[in-house]
């Protein structure tokens, strides 16, 4: 089993399994730019540095990858079928505790930056389902956003997007 | 995560003007944009915002635009990614001129749904004032309020809109500029009295329907017309199935005159040919060209029509000649004269099955063994089929079960030989229900006329009465092409849509082969002359009655409108050897006395004279004031 290291913003390292890096087209890029998969190569020596990650963000990222070791991996943007996309159980309970704090949106920019498209389209999709059915007061109580509007734009935005009365 | 970087926005209270007016990228909100520390959301790289939004319909992303001004910038952004509603189709921006309301209006695509909604607008009295002024035919007509502009931008985000209909709207600068950026481009946009503020603003408005590629355009608005010429053409049919309709001849006549005429030059009717349908009053086509170009548009089988003004007057054995036997069955080129050329094209998709496939003179022998009621259910098998199906029903043996077919402008009859009184009523159109007993006659719409070509195939019609219709061109050229021709024409308070179709009705009764023809009123009596009579009367037992004397003609008429029937025509009257029953009604030079008929008749119709007697002639009809107005000869008025 070939390990190959990341390490994170805070120089934390993590040896991680070759097969789970190939859900990240940031990761796959490199590994294949530094030849890491050639056999002559000594993966353990070249660690992979993610100055944009934090080692707990990187810790949670392969936990989830883990978890998906060898679900197919999603090419290109499919956003086509974004309503049919389901967050499943696992997933579910994966991002709920850190939900409406810094650590899930870290998770989901840490996604986007290692192009990991599963976890950033369930990882988005799980946050877009905190915003439906609710009001815009209740979307900024519980995501902490304050109020930059007057009451005449709030009405202003209200009208603009209004198709029928 | 560091939040992203600041811009400084302007601060700005008044939301009367958007940020693509002001050609500036972001919102402009009188607070400036505020990330604390616990807003992570908002804090999100832009990436990540535009991912999670893609997952929200338009009313989440209705609600996540009051969050914040970062929220409300990517809401706006989201909008093109987000599934559109199918729901409307179709969205009219109208502007009522008593009201001085502007209403959005989204139908959908049967247009069973109609969604008004209201936009009133608050005329100031210096607008009034001026506007009472400037009493222009749109002088009344004002651009469209910012917040009006902003809302159908929204609208287009948020549906499907395929087509897009101003009707009363003057365009702005900043309108067209909107309409330049909506998300959902519409295939068809339609403008009915419309305006333009500016006059840069036509040549912006044109311009924006090549950038977001319409690809059907009606423009009702001849003031535009002159704007639409062989640059844009070629520029526009560069669109799949491209269509042009440039306001219809009656709007152009008013204000274009025949030098207003663009020519249009031969790279641009080469162009044309990839045109569904094309309407350019304003164009002059010239009549040596325009035949290639037909041609090369009816071998694409798209159905649709073609009108244009031609150079001069094209002939029929003209275009028959160019015209291939394949394509005369397709479609159907009619005339109007010099003004316009009326192009029919039929479509006829590529058949996929093997029956279709057979060629067209097999079909035609299989379709020759069956009844009305067998083609019937053909005719909806496909289109291929339906065609031959009306090809073949002249060959096919037709019902006596009606004799007379009644055509009112908005419902057909069907009345047996023998019991008149159980007529069918066929059709009834929308107008039926609003009908008024003192509205003048109006056209047979297309589908009722189809539905007459379908009756005359299927029964055995001898007579056809048109009561209170409009004759115009489409209905005229289609009773040419009856596939069993009637004996008997009545015309009750039927009225002609211009003087060229009283011309072609009198030529269609020709073709027809009719012999027994009744009118009422006395409108077409100039078009029946010596020349008309005599080819009438080559018809086997004619008869020909135009109106009543006391009830349509006298109070119409003058001295000078007597035409002088000619000796030979008279000729052709031949009548009391026939020994038939009938009438003759005819206005003399002088008082014929009874010793004049008395010399003039024969002794051997003497004999039975008596009992048929000039005025006798008619000896079935009991003695009526007609037969007076033999005997007095010309009434003293007309002397």
């Amino acid at each position: 089993m070939v390990l190959i290291t990341l390490v994170s913003s805070d120089e934390q390292n993590f040896p991680v399994e070759r097969e789970l890096l190939k859900q990240s087209g940031t990761i796959e890029t490199l590994i294949v730019n530094m030849n890491l998969d050639d056999e002559d190569t000594d993966a353990a020596a070249m660690p992979i540095p993610l100055p944009n990650v934090k080692g707990d963000v990187l810790e949670k990222v392969i936990q989830w990858m883990e978890h998906h070791k060898g679900d197919p991996v999603k090419e290109g943007d499919n956003e086509d079928n974004n309503a049919e996309i389901v967050v499943p159980q696992w997933d579910d309970d994966f991002f709920k505790p850190a939900m409406y704090g810094s650590k899930h949106l870290e998770l989901t920019v840490a996604a986007s930056y290692l192009d990991i498209k599963n976890l950033l389209t369930l990882s988005c999709k799980a946050i877009s389902n905190t915003f439906k059915g609710k009001t815009g007061p209740q979307i900024r109580e519980e995501w902490g956003v304050p109020n930059e509007f007057t009451p005449e734009e709030e009405e202003a935005i209200r009208k603009e997007n209004e198709w029928s009365e | 995560m560091e939040p992203p970087t600041k811009k400084p926005k302007k601060r700005k209270s008044n939301h009367s003007c958007c940020s693509l007016c002001e050609a500036l990228i972001e919102p402009q909100f009188a607070n400036p944009s505020t990330i604390s520390k616990q807003d992570y959301i908002s804090a999100l790289p832009g990436d990540c915002i535009r991912s999670i939004f893609s997952f929200l319909n338009h009313d989440n992303l209705d609600i996540v635009a009051r969050v914040s001004q970062r929220m409300n910038e990517f809401s706006n952004i989201s909008r093109s990614k987000v599934a559109k509603s199918s729901q409307y189709r179709v969205v009219k921006l109208a502007h009522d001129k008593l009201r001085n309301q502007l209403t959005i209006w989204l139908r959908d695509p049967s247009e069973a749904f109609n969604v008004p909604l209201f936009e009133k607008e608050h005329v100031s009295e210096s607008e009034q004032c001026q506007s009472q002024q400037n009493k222009g035919p749109n002088s009344s007509i004002r651009s469209v309020p910012h917040s009006t502009i902003v809302r159908l931008d929204s609208i287009m985000a948020r549906f499907k809109i395929e087509d897009a209909h101003f009707e009363g709207v003057k365009f702005s600068d900043s309108m067209v500029l909107h309409c330049l950026k909506w998300s959902q481009k519409p295939m068809k946009v339609r403008v009915k009295n419309g305006n333009f503020e500016e006059k840069f603003v036509k040549e912006k408005f044109l311009s924006m329907l090549l950038a977001i590629e319409v690809n059907h355009v009606i423009v009702q608005e001849s003031t535009i017309a002159n704007k639409i010429d062989n640059k844009f053409i070629k520029e526009f049919c560069t669109v799949a199935d491209p269509s042009i309709e440039v306001c219809d001849y009656a709007d152009w006549k008013e204000s274009g005159t025949e030098s207003d005429l663009i020519n249009m030059e031969q790279d641009t009717l080469e162009a044309c040919s990839a045109f569904t349908n094309l309407r350019l009053f304003h164009m002059r086509v010239n009549s040596d060209w325009i035949m290639t170009a037909i041609i090369k548009r009816f071998r694409r089988n798209i159905t649709g029509v073609w009108i244009l003004s031609l150079t001069r007057e094209l002939t029929y054995p003209e275009v028959k000649a160019v015209i291939s036997d394949d394509l005369k069955h397709i479609h159907e080129v009619d005339f109007s004269g010099i003004r316009n050329i009326t192009i029919m094209m039929k479509s006829e998709p590529r058949p996929k099955d093997h029956l279709s496939n057979l060629p067209g003179d097999c079909i035609r022998f299989v379709f020759k063994f069956l009844n009305q009621n067998s083609l019937d259910s053909l005719a909806r098998v496909s289109q291929r089929m339906n065609d031959f199906a009306n090809l073949s029903r002249s060959d096919v043996a037709k019902s006596r079960k009606f004799h007379t077919l009644e055509l009112h402008d908005d419902h057909i009859v069907l009345c047996g030989i023998w019991d008149n009184a159980n007529h069918v009523v066929v059709r009834n159109s929308g107008r039926l229900n609003t009908h008024q007993t003192s509205r003048p006659p109006s056209s047979i719409n297309h589908l009722s006329i189809s539905l007459i070509d379908s009756i005359m195939s299927k029964f055995m019609i001898r007579y056809v009465h048109f009561i209170t219709v409009k004759f115009n061109n489409p209905l005229l050229l289609h009773c040419l092409k009856w596939p069993h021709k009637p004996n008997k024409i009545k015309k009750t308070k039927a009225i002609f849509e211009e003087q060229l179709a009283k011309e072609k009705l009198l030529s269609m009764l020709l073709n027809l082969g009719v012999n027994q023809v009744i009118f009422d009123r006395c409108a077409i009596e100039r078009q029946i002359d010596n020349h008309f009579i005599k080819e009438f009367s080559k018809v086997g037992n004619p008869s020909f009655e135009v109106s009543d004397f006391a009830a349509d003609w006298r109070p119409n008429q003058n001295k000078n409108d007597i035409i002088a029937m000619d000796r030979h025509t008279l000729e052709s009257c031949k009548r009391l050897r026939r020994k038939e029953n009938g009438a003759w009604q005819l206005s003399l030079t002088r008082e014929l006395t009874s010793a004049d008929i008395s010399i003039a008749i024969a002794y051997d119709l003497k004999g039975c004279a008596f009992g048929i007697g000039i005025t006798d002639i008619t000896e079935a009809l009991p003695f009526t004031p007609e037969h007076e107005l033999l005997r007095e000869g010309l009434p003293s008025s007309l002397r």
